[in-house]
């Protein structure tokens, strides 16, 4: 399965760098932003045309984010973007995880959880 | 402002069976400040249908109702099989006047002319029927926003300032009531409406408007 992934400078994309290099099996391309917020649903879905069957948006936990919503947003757009993906039968998904730079588990919780067929996108 | 409601994607794919190039055509007025049809909306509508395999581009006309807006697609829209406009009902309608040979399919269903009452929530306030009446009811429509239409309300089954047809929707009396009473109006409902003259309405067919003074 391909994988990117998106992570906030706050949390998310530390968090994604400890993540790869202390679980090397996972490989998975990651991309950093300012905050999680400024992913919208279009960058979401240009990113799984890129021949991604899943994108990961790592940011900070929903109840200390640095910009107070951007964790929230993100969750809120990848919810949509979830909507429309399962309402055009396209089997490809965006997940959310909120973690801390020392809060990686999260991380790998959400992508076993996705590669088991269950939801991931519950924070 | 129009306000419409995107098509079940699986619609527009549907629709879309037989056709490969297509173009999203998004209406920069309404349905973007409705949220269901401008350049944000096309561009994600266009990337799901490359996720299924089109060849799709998402693009943007101010005002689709207007042919002089559309004119500037002439060399884009012949590239396409075909087009998938996310204007209201009139959008789609004037974008195929003038692209006779371009098959184009509706991706929104148009619902209603409203305002945008909270984030996310809009509802109608105006039926077009041809004669507005409003300054007699405090600027509540009550051909809009009564469930019977009444022009001698109430009808006596609202509960608690809500309508009886939809518990959940508030009685327009009721909101007619309150707003004349704050301008110190409250007896001028004890006048009797006549019967609305319902021949400005749509019931006659399509309606036309012609200004002698304004045209060229």
């Amino acid at each position: 399965m391909r994988i990117a992934s998106v992570g906030c400078d706050r949390q998310g994309f530390p968090a994604l760098l400890r993540f790869l290099e202390t679980f090397p099996e996972y490989r998975m391309d990651v991309t950093a932003v300012p905050c999680l917020g400024t992913v919208h649903e279009s960058m979401m879905l240009h990113i799984l045309e890129d021949g991604y069957q899943l994108l990961l948006l790592a940011g900070c936990p929903l109840d200390s984010c640095f910009n107070q919503k951007g964790s929230e947003f993100a969750f809120r757009k990848a919810q949509r973007v979830n909507a429309l993906l399962t309402e055009a039968g396209i089997p490809k998904r965006v997940a959310c995880a909120f973690v801390t730079a020392d809060k990686i588990g999260e991380i790998k919780r959400v992508l076993e959880s996705i590669v088991s067929g269950q939801k991931g996108e519950e924070p | 402002m129009i306000v419409g409601e995107r098509k079940p994607v699986t619609e527009i794919i549907d629709n879309l069976k037989g056709y490969r190039k297509v173009l999203v055509l998004a209406c920069g007025t309404c349905v973007t400040v409705c949220m269901s049809g401008g350049e944000k909306e096309a561009q994600e509508l266009a990337s799901l249908l490359r996720l299924k395999g089109f060849q799709a581009q998402a693009q943007t006309v101010e005002r689709q109702c207007e042919k002089e807006f559309n004119l500037q697609l002439q060399t884009g829209i012949c590239a396409c099989e075909a087009v998938v406009s996310l204007a209201c009902g009139i959008g789609v309608q004037v974008l195929a006047d003038c692209f006779p040979r371009v098959p184009v399919f509706p991706g929104l269903n148009t619902t209603f002319m409203g305002a945008p009452v909270e984030q996310g929530i809009w509802e109608e306030r105006c039926s077009g029927c041809g004669e507005c009446l409003v300054h007699l009811f405090g600027n509540v429509c009550p051909i809009t926003r009564c469930a019977k239409s009444l022009l001698n309300g109430p009808c006596g089954g609202s509960r608690g300032g809500k309508c009886e047809v939809k518990p959940e929707r508030d009685c327009a009396w009721q909101l007619i009531y309150d707003r004349m009473k704050s301008q110190g109006k409250l007896e001028s409902l004890l006048e009797v409406q006549p019967p609305k003259n319902w021949s400005f309405s749509r019931y006659g067919g399509q309606r036309k408007m012609i200004r002698e003074d304004v045209k060229l």
